[in-house]
């Protein structure tokens, strides 16, 4: 019943976020999403993925606030009708097929399985992960430092400009 | 079909609510025009997509009768996701930063250079 609640509450901050045309209140939904994200992922037993999503969460949150305060102008003018209203239909028509695909997927998943029911969970999951973050995944690890780097020099670039 | 509903399988849950924001998230990049608005709807799809791996990670734990042996993959892989996104988010934040110095706007639309 918990679990129901903060999914249900997660995907009405999603399509509030996704539906608000205010930026900050955009910003505030994707705040919901996370934190009912982590709170979901907390009571599902995984709660350092909980811990490193609400870190990465507020740092990108805080970003996109401070990208928001620059006070870059909005999209002003409106389209075409016709273009519009078809971009409006081929993107609905879009994420519907591909929500039910997905959908399918976890009821084909669910058909196979066997009613196992919630996976026990072992007493402490974080120095396994470290284990395995620094052991056999040490290739990932690595390369997901080089990739951070690699993004914040391109990000640094890019904001940067070619005034020079 | 009524089986699979009334077990007490919260990763099959967790998979649809990962699809579910994952179509959102979708319609939010779609839609959007505000380039700002855009990178929220994909912070969303992110979500969505570490939800499915720990939905993943669940799966395969149940079904192997334990947890700590089958899912450590899935969880490097739920940590290699968080750090992709916060990575392309900040991409994209340099981009959406170039396109309102060059274009003097947010609108995704304006970038149309490569548009055949």
């Amino acid at each position: 019943m918990i679990f129901l609640t903060f999914a249900g509450v997660t995907l009405l901050a999603a399509v509030l976020a996704c539906w608000f045309r205010s930026v900050n209140s955009g910003l505030v939904g994707l705040m919901l999403v996370f934190l009912g994200s982590a709170f979901i992922l907390a009571i599902v037993g995984q709660p350092f993925i909980a811990a490193v999503l609400v870190i990465s969460g507020a740092a990108t949150t805080l970003a996109l606030f401070l990208l928001s305060a620059v006070g870059i102008s909005p999209p002003h003018g409106p389209h075409p009708p016709d273009r519009r209203r078809a971009q409006v239909i081929l993107g609905l028509c879009a994420s519907v097929v591909l929500g039910a695909g997905l959908s399918a997927v976890a009821l084909t998943l669910g058909a196979v399985a066997p009613d196992v029911g919630a996976a026990v969970e072992s007493p402490s999951t974080i120095p396994m992960i470290g284990r395995a973050l620094l052991g056999p995944h040490a290739l990932a690890f690595e390369l997901v430092a080089v990739l951070l780097l690699t993004s914040i020099v391109a990000s640094v670039h890019l904001a940067k400009g070619s005034s020079s | 079909m009524t089986a699979i509903l009334t077990a007490s399988t919260p990763w099959f849950w967790l998979m649809v609510l990962s699809s579910a924001l994952f179509a959102v998230g979708a319609a939010g990049v779609l839609l959007k025009r505000h380039s700002v608005a855009a990178l929220i709807a994909l912070n969303v799809m992110f979500v969505a997509v570490i939800l499915g791996l720990a939905s993943v990670a669940m799966r395969g734990a149940a079904m192997a009768g334990q947890t700590a042996a089958t899912s450590h993959t899935a969880h490097v892989f739920m940590v290699v996701v968080v750090a992709v996104a916060a990575a392309c988010t900040a991409v994209g934040l340099g981009l959406v930063v170039a396109l309102a110095r060059t274009k003097e706007s947010a609108d995704v639309d304006c970038v149309n250079t490569l548009r055949w």
